[in-house]
């Protein structure tokens, strides 16, 4: 009975056996889950910047002035955008004109707009133009700096931009990056801090200024600032003193390689105000010089204060009543005929060739001869028939245009060319302006003065 | 009984008697003390076999989830989730392998298949192979498994948070439009938008620096930076476990289980399965209803997805009968297509648009 019931236990006994050897097989050894680390959330913080706390103070403005601000180039900015810089430029006195408009304008008009306002211009405000300027409007741009203009132009990464056609001419190049920082920024790897300034007027009272996506500028001029030690550039990431604003070659021209930080809520950060404000007194701090192509914008259009007419006889009253009412109706410019010259003033003379001697000095200070025959730099001797002179000389913040002509008659047509513009056809020089009434062949022993028309603005 | 009968039944009487003695031969050694026990220890084989076969815990399984090129939003989430969450369930799988391709996609869908995956690893271990691509959000989700295997090839890594924030300046208010605080209709600021999206670039790398340990030779501030690397960098970085392929990651899956000889299960094709079954099991349990209601949103169904249709595991009809059982649970969300939930707001409801997602171009 025993050695039966041992017999019986085997069937169990190799049935586990079985069991735990296939488990032994299957099984060798068990898992053990690696222990759960969770992130320490609460030790993650974001490194942002506080609002500085600027007012703007302007100081009194010694003369208005007008900035024009490019609208011609398909600028990808909106007004709303560029209000702030606006309103400082404003608040500083100055007049600040959007030139152009939603949508794109063919090159022939964009250029004369350019020209045109350029002519009157202090400051030029270039930012973001998509369209890129042609070589026509570069050179009406270049002009423009030469003669005192300022130049601002703003590149954004973050926009498209064509500005390096026109920025080459000063010596600048926008490079084609933006700098980034992965440990020293301001909410974004990208939003990136300026510490480093260069003593001058723009920089005045700057600690700190945060770029939102700032490009890499390599300029022949002077860089303004520097970015924090260890940003990099998208191009080359190796860290160098990279600089987003800088001089262009003649202090009249700045670059700035980011637009979003002049736009709200950004101004409001650290020294953003600051920098916006100092640039607005390089805007409206210009000393510009005009030519006679710029008449009559040296007169400082409506607020320029008063332009004396005067006759070099009573009989030309129609004429001198004729520019009064030109002035006033197509440029906003007032003015009065006046007995005698105020030389603290802008003033306007209109004589016959035999009036010449009461307005010898300002002819003088233009090379410009007038007895028997009109002597230029350009055309020694000239006859008198048939012909009128415009001559604009620039004494101190005083500018004296004098127009001249052998009759009435063609005095009266100089000074439709005048008011109409078309004088510039007659320029001989930047001061000088000669016209021949049509059947009248040029007699000059030197060379027509038509050919060197020098126009421009 | 007549002589032929007689003689039939002789010859059966005589067969009986022979078989009757073999038994009794069979019975005799069977009881024999040689036979005997080497019967009931085959018996006995037989029968532990049978119940390690048929019980738990049975024979061991990899499990393994095939994830083809896919970005990650709602619904390719979803079926993750259920493979991911029949693989945890299934007890006889004691590993599993996740074959991995993708370049992320939304922040929540990434995050939410971290958690998953690292639910499972607390239960069975994980292996990811890396294929060709496994970056940003899809990085995320490897981070959950235990170990992880890259081709030399595969790019792997690209931490970081892509996003698009309001304009610069926002549109003004709408007179007749009534809100109840500064942020009701956008929810934050530009500024705290940026903060939340470098807040969340943040904690992406230190998941990556909890997770990864010692073995990671990058900071956090270098994965922030949102590079993508080779298999063969990313190794050396760290940022993976091993070069290889599919037999490495089993073999490495049942090196941490503890197992071998095991089968393996294609948990697509079991969860395919299962949802075709389902879906037949509620439309049919559908269609035996009379409500207007219900008829009218089966009609609007897209075509495969109608009741009674026949059980397939092929698997774009399943997705087509998935998708109209989705729509059917959730009439009145924001569909895929955009459909207006809301009839009578008179605004667009945007989505959340923050995403873990490898584009891989300059934007």
């Amino acid at each position: 009975m025993i050695s039966k019931l041992v017999l019986l236990a085997l069937l169990p006994l190799f049935a586990a056996a079985t069991f735990g050897g296939a488990f032994v097989f299957f099984y060798r050894g068990g898992y053990t889950p690696p222990p759960s680390i969770d992130v320490p959330y609460e030790l993650i913080t974001v490194p942002g910047s506080d609002a500085g706390t600027f007012v703007d103070a302007p100081a009194p403005l010694a003369r208005e002035g007008l900035l024009v601000v490019d609208t011609l180039h398909a600028n990808a900015f909106t007004e709303a955008e560029a209000l702030v810089i606006r309103t400082r430029v404003a608040n500083r006195g100055y007049n600040v004109e959007f030139v152009g408009g939603l949508e794109p304008l063919p090159a022939e008009i964009r250029i004369r707009l350019l020209e045109d306002r350029l002519r009157g211009a202090d400051s030029l405000l270039v930012m973001v133009p998509q369209v890129p300027f042609s070589a026509s409007e570069i050179a009406l741009v270049e002009r423009f700096v030469r003669k005192g203009g300022k130049l601002v132009m703003v590149s954004d990464p973050t926009r498209p931009y064509e500005l390096n056609a026109l920025a080459e001419r000063f010596g600048v190049e926008f490079r084609p990056d933006y700098l980034y920082n992965v440990t020293d920024y301001d909410l974004n790897f990208r939003h990136i801090f300026l510490r480093e300034f260069q003593p001058d007027q723009l920089t005045t009272g700057i600690g700190t200024v945060i770029l939102h996506t700032a490009g890499s500028i390599d300029s022949s001029g002077p860089p303004v600032a520097f970015a924090s030690p260890g940003t990099k550039s998208s191009l080359v990431e190796a860290t160098q003193p990279f600089s987003p604003i800088a001089w262009g070659e003649s202090r009249n021209v700045l670059a700035v390689a980011d637009f979003t930080f002049m736009v709200p809520a950004h101004n409001e950060l650290v020294d953003n105000n600051r920098l916006i404000s100092n640039i607005a007194d390089f805007l409206t701090t210009t000393e510009r010089t005009f030519e006679l192509a710029d008449f009559p914008h040296f007169y400082g259009g409506g607020q320029g204060g008063m332009v004396d007419i005067l006759l070099g006889r009573s009989s030309l009253w129609n004429q001198g009543a004729q520019v009064r009412s030109g002035l006033s109706i197509y440029h906003g410019i007032s003015s009065d005929i006046q007995a005698a010259e105020d030389v603290s003033r802008n003033a306007v003379f209109l004589g016959l060739y035999e009036d010449a001697p009461r307005v010898a000095q300002h002819l003088q200070a233009a090379g410009v001869r007038v007895d028997e025959t009109i002597g230029t730099p350009f055309a020694p001797d000239t006859e008198q028939e048939g012909t009128a002179i415009t001559v604009v000389n620039r004494n101190q913040d005083r500018h004296v245009l004098v127009l001249l002509a052998d009759t009435p008659a063609t005095l009266s047509d100089g000074v439709v060319r005048l008011l109409s513009g078309s004088f510039r056809e007659d320029l001989v020089s930047e001061f000088v302006a000669v016209y021949r009434l049509p059947g009248y062949a040029s007699t000059s022993q030197g060379s027509n003065f038509a050919i060197d028309s020098v126009g421009g603005a | 009984m007549s002589p032929l009968g007689k003689l039939a039944f002789w010859r059966f009487k005589a067969t009986m008697s022979r078989v009757t003695h073999a038994l009794a031969r069979v019975k005799k050694a069977l009881t024999s003390w040689f036979v005997a026990p080497l019967l009931l220890a085959a018996i006995g084989v037989a029968v532990g076999a049978v119940l390690f076969t048929y019980t738990s815990p049975g024979k061991p399984k990899i499990g393994v989830i095939d994830i083809p090129f896919t970005v990650l939003n709602e619904d390719s989430t979803y079926v993750i989730s259920e493979f991911l969450s029949y693989a945890r369930r299934d007890d006889s799988i004691k590993a599993v392998v996740i074959r991995l391709t993708s370049p992320g996609g939304g922040a929540s869908s990434s995050e939410r298949l971290y958690f998953e995956t690292r639910e499972l690893r607390e239960e069975k271990p994980v292996v990811v192979v890396m294929n060709a691509l496994v970056a940003s959000g899809g990085y995320m989700m490897s981070l959950g498994a235990n170990y992880a295997i890259a081709q030399p090839s595969s790019l792997v890594g690209n931490v970081g948070v892509i996003s698009t924030a309001d304009p610069l300046i926002p549109p003004p208010p709408e007179e007749n439009v009534l809100v109840t605080g500064p942020f009701k209709a956008s929810g934050f600021s530009r500024r705290q938008h940026v903060e939340l999206v470098d807040q969340l670039n943040q904690s992406f790398a230190q998941l990556v620096v909890v997770e990864r340990g010692d073995r990671l030779k990058l900071s956090a501030e270098e994965l922030a930076q949102g590079r993508i690397y080779a298999g063969i960098d990313a190794l050396q970085l760290g940022m993976i476990d091993e070069l290889g392929g599919d037999t490495e990651a089993m073999e490495k899956a049942a090196d941490l289980a503890g197992i071998s000889g095991y089968g393996i299960v294609d948990v697509n094709l079991e969860v395919l399965r299962h949802f075709a079954q389902a879906s037949e099991d509620i439309f049919a349990s559908l269609n035996a209803g009379n409500d207007p209601v219900l008829a009218e949103v089966l009609a609007s169904l897209p075509e495969g997805s109608e009741p009674g249709a026949a059980l397939s595991v092929d698997p774009e009809e399943t997705a087509a009968r998935l998708q109209g059982l989705r729509k059917l649970l959730l009439t009145g969300s924001l569909g895929e297509e955009g459909e207006d939930p809301l009839p009578n707001f008179p605004f667009d409801i945007a989505r959340p648009n923050i995403y873990y997602l490898y584009v891989g171009n300059d934007l």
